[in-house]
């Protein structure tokens, strides 16, 4: 079920009404798991089972590492176990493909014939997303962090709670576990600070995304007829698309939880005001950011090693980000770029000084289409569907120019508004003050505005049912 | 109820009230507009063409189908063949539309059959279009005319309660076009002298051939609701005993079996000519533009070919006889 579907937009006021009737927590608890898996298995109810056995074996291993306080070895082996298990799962159902396929071409490399069998199974959805919320969930029981959960359901819910499951925020436990215990009464100001939230994502996966997603799919699908110019424009466009999309699930998704009286983390920052990688990496899938800066850069050693080590810590993360997002050496070349990027950032640091990041409010501005341009170059990889298509486009880009792939003006109406209003809430989020015309203190600009988006969202908003990019992560 | 409910349901009401309002006044001036838009002679995108061939249309003769009738027949060429064979000066109209399928073909030729009775139907198809794979929803696109035009609120209520749903919004109905209505301000419409015709210039190479070839996937089956629909609207044809010809034009090394549309027609007892896999087009990558769409050069051959075979089957029909 899409966010940006007729049947959300039934199932989530039903969920809502009912939840706020139950009256007990417990009963609501359980009403919600239940509705988070008739969400889930809307798309493949078989798949369910696999969130259920991440669930049932996270939650098992919490209790047995937390018992086996004491016996550090029986507390080592139940993490092990748990880490084996989804990860193992994860790894058959996202990789095993792309590992075989790596294997065969390595083998036919090296003049060897050999058929490694493939499984073409579906991926199933949010299941990066769900495996990293758990085995960080029972990691931080390990480290203490936090007490494991006793009651089966709130964790069930924790792991598969239908706002964030297929796309995230990766939440934390210390953070919603807490708020599946209280009991949340209707709070008017919530509830609408939730459903502006969900009109501003819609705005911008309907107006700004799906929009963007036509003039780029169409010159990304069909890379050698096009130009460096067409290549360049959809390079951009798909800068936006892919910010929409992913921050336009983040806001719905911390929107329908608000509405409920939950409280998701901020995953996206206004990112593309960003003046350096570091910077953007702090303002970008911000749960994803923070998850592997906790469970796998500062466990690797952080920046608390030799220079060097700390340069490879940070290569390996940001590899691991890449191949986190998708089984393709695309993603795997998308996350060497970044990690390279920061690598010289830190570099030039430590050799420069300050004198590398000026941090007078001119240079910064002058720093920040810098930042977007390496951005939008390192998208060129995960955009393309093989290095060699990466390859290709960039060669064009550099060396063809070309003619811009026409299309309608009705189009570029409609992506440029969109890109402009998401531009303008941006440079007002980071760098203004007093509130945005959703939050105007008189009533009558609050009611314009949100009247003004949801009629915006309707005449030009792209309804092509067309999934969330991260569904596929 | 708390005062603080109270108020965020009224705030709520109050919202819902003016966004009624609102898309009740968009709903108003779309009609209205749609009433207004250029007639004819007019080519300014496939608003104006999908309302001029749903709504008003009066040509003799009308081509109807997707993008490869569009780029496909030559209006003038196949207007000059059949006035010379008819002896008659005839009017006939290319309404293929870039995007609209069987589906959507189906409901243009009945839309037409409800206010006019053309001497002659032509209709562009081929078996990949009788597979869903979306092309269904094709009817959506047509949502403006979805109060004002009984065939595509039919049409359009078939795809389900879904549809019916988003079809209570007239915002929704106009979604994306509301910048047709700029085609309403006298001067701002383009003359179309070409009568629907959309003329290509791309010539494909035997390379970007190899390259499309290998990256098209298999069709998937008919699906019942299109096939239902493509037969409904044959019947249509045939009690109003205006004369329709199904045609399936040529796309490059396209080797696709025609066994439903074959069997479809003759059920219907309505001519088929199948041009889908001609050989003579397969050795001529350059009348390509790609490898489902003729260029102009290859749409000149295609129109003088197709003529010779429907040559026969206009001897048949009356209102041809010489």
């Amino acid at each position: 079920m899409l966010f940006n579907s007729v049947d959300f937009l039934l199932f989530f006021p039903a969920v809502v009404a009912v939840y706020f009737l139950l009256g007990k927590n417990s009963r609501r608890i359980s009403f919600l798991l239940a509705a988070s898996y008739f969400f889930y298995m809307n798309w493949e109810p078989a798949y369910a089972a696999l969130i259920l056995t991440s669930t049932v074996v996270t939650w098992s291993c919490g209790l047995l590492v937390e018992r086996s306080a004491g016996n550090e070895r029986r507390k080592k082996g139940f993490l092990i176990a748990s880490l084996a298990i989804n990860f193992g799962i994860l790894f058959f159902f996202k990789y095993f493909d792309f590992f075989a396929e790596s294997v065969f071409a390595l083998l036919s490399a090296l003049g060897l014939r050999m058929q490694v069998p493939g499984l073409r199974v579906l991926l199933p959805v949010g299941i990066s997303f769900y495996t990293f919320q758990a085995v960080g969930y029972t990691v931080d029981v390990y480290r203490g962090t936090i007490r494991a959960e006793r009651n089966f359901v709130v964790y069930a819910l924790f792991v598969s709670f239908f706002p964030q499951l297929v796309a995230g925020p990766i939440e934390r436990a210390k953070n919603l576990l807490p708020q599946f215990r209280e009991e949340h009464s209707f709070r008017p100001a919530e509830a609408a600070e939730g459903l502006k939230l969900m009109l501003w994502g819609l705005f911008m996966k309907a107006c700004v995304a799906d929009v963007a997603a036509e003039f780029v799919d169409a010159v990304y699908d069909n890379v050698p007829n096009h130009g460096g110019a067409s290549l360049l424009v959809a390079t951009i466009l798909f800068a936006f698309q892919v910010y929409c999309d992913f921050a336009g699930y983040s806001c719905i998704a911390a929107g329908a939880a608000r509405t409920m009286g939950f409280r998701l983390m901020e995953n996206f920052r206004q990112p593309y005001f960003s003046a350096s990688i570091k910077e953007f990496w702090r303002r970008w899938h911000v749960s994803l950011s923070s998850w592997l800066t906790d469970y796998v850069y500062i466990p690797l050693g952080g920046n608390r090693v030799p220079f060097l080590r700390h340069l490879a810590n940070l290569l390996v993360t940001f590899l691991a980000s890449g191949l986190w997002h998708g089984a393709n050496w695309t993603f795997v070349a998308w996350g060497a770029l970044h990690g390279l990027y920061l690598v010289l950032e830190t570099a030039a640091r430590r050799f420069a000084g300050d004198a590398a990041f000026p941090r007078r409010p001119a240079v910064r501005i002058l720093r920040i289409p810098l930042c977007f341009a390496m951005v939008c170059f390192a998208w060129i990889f995960f955009r393309a569907d093989s290095l060699s298509t990466a390859c290709a486009v960039v060669g064009k880009i550099f060396g063809d120019r070309g003619t811009l792939f026409e299309t309608n003006a009705s189009f570029w109406l409609c992506s440029l508004l969109g890109i402009a209003v998401l531009l303008l809430k941006d440079v007002k989020d980071r760098f203004g003050k007093g509130p945005l015309l959703l939050h105007s203190p008189c009533g009558a600009v609050r009611l314009a505005a949100a009247v003004g988006l949801t009629a915006w969202i309707l005449l030009f908003g792209a309804f092509g049912s067309r999934a969330f990019i991260y569904f596929q992560f | 109820m708390k005062t603080e409910t109270r108020r965020f349901l009224l705030h709520g009401a109050v919202f819902a009230a003016a966004l009624v309002a609102l898309d009740a006044a968009v709903g108003a001036v779309g009609d209205f507009a749609t009433a207004k838009l250029p007639d004819s002679a007019v080519f300014s995108g496939p608003f104006v063409k999908d309302n001029f061939r749903l709504n008003r249309t009066t040509a003799d003769v009308v081509v109807v189908g997707s993008s490869r009738v569009a780029h496909h027949f030559v209006t003038a060429q196949l207007k000059d063949s059949l006035d010379r064979y008819a002896g008659k000066d005839l009017s006939v109209y290319n309404a293929g539309i870039d995007g609209r399928h069987v589906n959507s073909s189906a409901c243009a030729v009945e839309s037409i059959l409800e206010r006019h009775s053309p001497k002659l139907l032509l209709l562009e198809a081929d078996e990949s279009a009788l597979s869903d794979d979306g092309v269904r929803r094709d009817i959506e696109l047509s949502a403006p005319h979805y109060r004002t035009n009984r065939v595509v609120k039919r049409y359009l209520d078939e795809l389900g309660w879904r549809a019916r749903l988003k079809m209570r919004s007239n915002l929704y109905r106009w979604n994306q076009k509301v910048f047709v209505l700029a085609t309403t301000i006298p001067g701002f419409a383009k003359e179309d002298p070409l009568n629907g015709y959309v003329p290509l210039d791309a010539k494909m190479t035997a390379a970007d051939a190899e390259r499309e070839i290998a990256s098209l996937q298999a069709p998937s089956p008919p699906d019942a609701r299109i096939v239902g629909n493509f037969s409904r609207m044959l019947a249509a044809a045939n009690a109003k005993a205006v004369p329709i010809v199904v045609v399936s034009s040529p796309g490059f090394h396209s080797r696709q079996e025609q066994g439903t549309l074959d069997s479809l027609c003759r059920d219907a007892g309505v001519p088929y000519i199948d041009m889908f896999g001609m050989e003579l087009f397969d050795e001529h990558p350059e009348w390509f533009a790609d490898v489902y769409h003729l260029n102009d050069d290859g749409a000149r051959v295609f129109t003088a070919l197709f003529f010779e075979r429907l040559r026969p089957i206009l001897d048949s029909i009356p209102s041809f006889a010489r």
